[in-house]
């Protein structure tokens, strides 16, 4: 699943470490979802979509094209 | 979620843990196939040694599902998932390694002990740990 979390962190210009620290997670886990290594749960891309005040398929796409 | 159970369930202490325990594991299991042990005798009550195996079974899964839900609430969304891919990875690694073990190898090499099969099975969890850990949870 691909995801914008990168680009919404950089025009935030927050580091991984401190949107880690806003969504209550490790900064691995913030780096995996970014490269696309692990697909967060729903409670997590709920909190994501609040915190980017967007709704989560803005930030999440599952199209595999 | 607080400091002393942010830091409990920090990634790089689960690496630390995780490399230590499988190094620990591998060298047990090798250090386990020169060791020889007696036979298993039946058991003098097989009924009451059924039923506390029954009872340990029961207990030990209580355990394991109070600890996962323990795990669930306070790792984070990765880790946890990191923790229950590489358990389930590793259970099967170490299921299909004991049957080929028991098909290829048993009758010329001899069996494999209790000991050195919970080394199987944590040095295989540190392994998938590391595979998932680096490759991710889709992988």
């Amino acid at each position: 699943m691909k995801n914008s979390l990168k680009v919404l962190r950089a025009e935030r210009s927050w580091s991984q470490a401190e949107l880690a620290d806003r969504l209550n997670v490790s900064r691995q886990a913030v780096n995996a979802i970014e490269t696309s290594k692990h697909d967060p749960s729903l409670p997590l891309a709920f909190r994501i979509a609040r915190l980017f005040e967007l709704p989560i398929e803005a930030i999440f796409n599952d199209d595999p094209a | 979620m607080s400091d002393f159970v942010k830091k409990l369930y920090s990634p790089l202490l689960f690496d630390c843990l995780f490399g230590l325990a499988g190094a620990v594991a591998l060298t047990g299991v090798m250090a386990d196939a020169s060791r020889t042990y007696p036979a298993i005798s039946p058991a003098a009550q097989p009924v009451a040694k059924s039923a506390a195996l029954i009872g340990a079974l029961l207990a030990a899964a209580l355990m394991a599902i109070l600890t996962a839900r323990f795990d669930q609430k306070h790792a984070d969304d990765f880790i946890f998932h990191t923790l229950t891919k590489s358990a389930f990875i590793a259970m099967f690694t170490t299921f299909f390694a004991l049957a080929l073990w028991q098909a290829l190898f048993a009758a010329n090499l001899g069996g494999v002990s209790s000991y050195a099969t919970i080394g199987m099975l944590i040095a295989s969890w540190s392994l998938s740990y590391f595979y998932t850990r680096v490759r991710g949870t889709r992988s």
